[in-house]
């Protein structure tokens, strides 16, 4: 339960304690030099909201910075850079959880409604709604085929229930 | 792992003879401030039990109003409330703590040898959570009821409802806390508290199942917390998160809740799988086909539940792109299910199977497993999800997982270690009895729905068109049958309670550690800490012919 400083400790942090709790004290330079990097990234973070490069540029390197200043709280405020690696892989995977729900969520918010655009263009007869596809389809037997091809391009709206073969 | 022999058979000393943890102490009060987990696994057994009960008396009141195609027993707005009331007791009453919190609680500590859970106050402190939620939702039921269905909706459930939602999803809210509890509490006595020598890969494959479902309530149960809590403050505060008139994205909610949802059909079948494990192996006297496939196929069901919760979502107006994307990491779902079922199978495969009750709880999961997981497949294959979505199709592939093979094998689990549990045996033939007529009316219900289902019939709706009628009709006679089925085992098991042989240690010569100690086991477990030598599924040397 020494309470000696990182330089030394930190090799033979794993293991050689009494295994759940890697005690640890930091000098107290190391607390206000880690304040000091905060505050300043936070200067940095305002300075650059004033450099135009784009929206997405802008908010990579706001982002980026945020990413730099959590990583250092994690590790050195709370220590995990001397704890057990297993822990370390516990707090990374708990960010990967969330970007997992928050990725794959984006992959709705970011593209929704995709299809009522192409659907708008071609819109759908709601009397034969699958004549489009059908003149499409080359599975279709020859014998329906000409009957729906030719004017079967969707003109919008219009029915044209000639074209509907006999078997409806 | 015998002893060699000193005073009884299993080498106790005589202090610890007809001592157990049932008559160590007595009186209502040194049960409630109890921290063995062994009594706190049969008090939440016997809440679940209740839950189900409460649960099945809906259910049956569902059925009946649908057998007639217009009005039955009641009107529309209390059917409403019969089918919602129905799926929020039975999924978070009864089927999510079922096996871990019951079953899980009662052997987790007994099968690796140790004294009890690493934090036993804390296990105390899940159970008395999950009263006070069980309360929340009998006052919600009391107080005008819920009608918004167990997934809570928005923005009916936040806007639109008139009756007791935020009871209710507080309810499931404080439910939760205790399921992360358990888990939390099963994760860290598995790491830390497993007997000399008992290694991960020689714990029995019911504690893998266990830890894999523990991995789930920890990680996801607080998404449900968060959503459910969002839900509260719309309602009550109108802040504007999921109803679009507020400005919110409805079907950000169904993100939230599914997310939580889909992993937590694993909290769900995975517990379920691990008793069919247990079961299958005991009797059939064969070890376990596969150990290592069988382990970490829970491990990896786990993994990919959190990746494929928009297939519930096809049809709510997300983006294409996320249904394509969903559909094709649903189906990687099935390899780890199917690596499970094939090595189930192997380890049938020339064993010396006898059809004990347990047994024939174990192979019906097999039966009723298979048909739910492939209709699984069937709905998450995206084009024929637009048709079958909110069908009774739906509705019977979830009874056949939920039901069929999770409820399957909690009560075949229940006859598997009632021996243990209360020192006890039951009538077998009754317990047959029961079995059979469960087993038969689960069919007869809920394969009727899978046809109702691909001829159209929506879930949900009070009146129906007529030519629904005769399947409507033949499913609910079949949940009379299912109910009586039921009522017949319980009926065995309270009689066995009363009445029942005293039970041997180890009644079904199994290999595992929670049957080398007596029948009901001491407070302590036992007597002297096990040493573990054999896999879990070994038998020793002189044994093995
Ligand atoms: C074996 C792999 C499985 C697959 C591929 C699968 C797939 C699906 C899909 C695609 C749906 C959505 C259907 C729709 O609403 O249109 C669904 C619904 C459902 N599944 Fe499964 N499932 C599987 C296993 C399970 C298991 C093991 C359980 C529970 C123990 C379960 C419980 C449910 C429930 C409760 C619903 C309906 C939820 C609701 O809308 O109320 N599923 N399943
Ligand atoms: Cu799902």
């Amino acid at each position: 339960m020494s309470t000696s400083h990182a330089e030394h400790d930190h090799e033979h942090g794993h293991g050689s304690t009494n295994g759940d709790h890697v005690p640890h004290v930091l000098p107290f330079k190391v607390y206000i030099g880690t304040f000091a990097t905060l505050l300043f990234l936070t200067v940095v973070t305002v300075a650059a909201s004033y450099v135009n490069i784009g929206h997405t540029g802008n908010l990579i390197v706001a982002l980026l910075i945020a990413t730099i200043k959590a990583s250092v709280v994690a590790l050195i405020f709370m220590h995990l850079k001397w704890d057990h690696k297993f822990h370390g892989i516990i707090f990374v995977s708990a960010l990967l959880f969330l970007a997992v729900f928050i990725g794959i969520t984006m992959s709705d918010t970011e593209f929704r409604g995709e299809a009522e655009a192409i659907e708008a263009k071609n819109p759908v007869d709601l009397k034969d709604p699958f004549k489009a596809q059908r003149t499409g389809d080359i599975a279709i037997p020859k014998e329906i085929a000409p009957a729906a091809g030719g004017s079967a391009a969707p003109a919008a709206g219009s029915a044209a229930p000639a074209a509907v073969p006999a078997k409806h | 792992m015998a002893n060699t022999a000193t005073v009884d058979e299993l080498g106790h000393s005589p202090e610890v003879q007809g001592k157990n943890y049932l008559n160590q102490t007595a009186g209502v009060w040194s049960w409630l401030t109890t921290v063995d987990h062994k009594r706190i696994g049969i008090m939440y057994l016997v809440t679940v039990l209740v839950g189900f009960g409460l649960g099945g008396i809906f259910a049956l009141l569902v059925r009946l109003e649908l057998l007639t195609a217009k009005k039955t027993i009641m009107d529309a707005t209390q059917y409403n409330q019969a089918f919602t009331l129905h799926g929020a007791a039975m999924v978070f009453l009864f089927i999510i703590p079922s096996i871990p919190a019951s079953l899980g609680n009662f052997f987790l500590p007994l099968m690796i040898g140790a004294k009890d859970v690493a934090f036993p106050k804390l296990n105390l402190l899940s159970l008395y959570l999950f009263w006070i939620g069980a309360v929340f939702m009998l006052a919600a039921i009391v107080t005008g009821g819920v009608d918004t269905g167990w997934t809570f909706y928005v923005p009916y459930a936040s806007g639109v409802s008139t009756t007791s939602v935020i009871s209710a999803t507080f309810g499931v809210f404080v439910m939760g806390f205790s399921s992360i509890l358990t888990g939390l509490n099963f994760i860290v006595t598995l790491h830390k508290l497993r007997a000399p020598g008992m290694s991960w890969y020689r714990m029995p494959l019911f504690l893998w199942s266990l830890y894999a479902t523990s991995i789930i309530q920890v990680l996801a149960t607080p998404v449900l917390g968060i959503t459910l809590l969002l839900l509260i403050f719309e309602r009550a505060f109108h802040i504007g998160i999921f109803d679009p008139t507020l400005g919110g994205d409805p079907v950000l909610f169904q993100h939230f809740f599914w997310f939580y949802s889909h992993p937590a059909v694993y909290i769900m079948i995975l517990p379920g799988m691990g008793v069919a494990t247990e079961i299958l192996t005991t009797h059939s006297k064969r070890r376990v086909f596969g150990y290592k496939a069988i382990a970490f196929s829970s491990v990896a069901i786990a993994l990919v539940s959190f990746l494929v919760w928009g297939h519930h979502m096809f049809v709510s107006g997300q983006s294409e792109l996320s249904s394509a994307i969903f559909s094709f990491l649903t189906f990687f779902v099935a390899i780890p299910s199917g690596v499970k079922m094939f090595n189930w199978l192997g380890t049938l495969w020339g064993g010396s199977i006898k059809f004990t009750v347990p047994m024939l709880y174990g192979i019906a999961f097999l039966f009723l497993f298979g048909i739910g997981g492939l209709t699984g497949l069937f709905l998450g294959t995206l084009s024929v999800d637009l048709h079958l979505h909110d069908t009774y199709f739906v509705v019977a592939h979830f009874h056949y997982v939920m039901m069929g093979s999770t409820a399957i094998a909690f009560f075949g689990g229940l006859h598997h270690w009632w021996p243990k549990m209360t020192g006890k045996m039951y009538d077998e033939k009754l317990a047959r009895v029961g079995f059979a007529l469960t087993f038969i009316g689960f069919n007869w219900t809920f394969f009727t729905q899978f046809i109702l289902g691909t001829r159209g019939m929506p879930r949900r709706y009070y009146n129906y068109l007529d030519q629904f009628q005769p399947l409507h009709a033949f499913s609910t006679y079949g949940s009379w049958v299912l109910g009586t089925g039921f009522l017949i085992t319980f009926i065995c098991l309270a009689r066995s309670l009363k009445s029942g042989a005293p039970a041997p240690a180890n009644p079904w010569d199994s290999t595992t550690l929670e049957w080398q100690t007596q029948s009901p086991p001491i407070t302590e477990n036992f007597e002297k800490a096990p040493i573990v030598t054999l896999d879990a599924y070994e038998r020793p040397a002189e044994e093995t012919a």
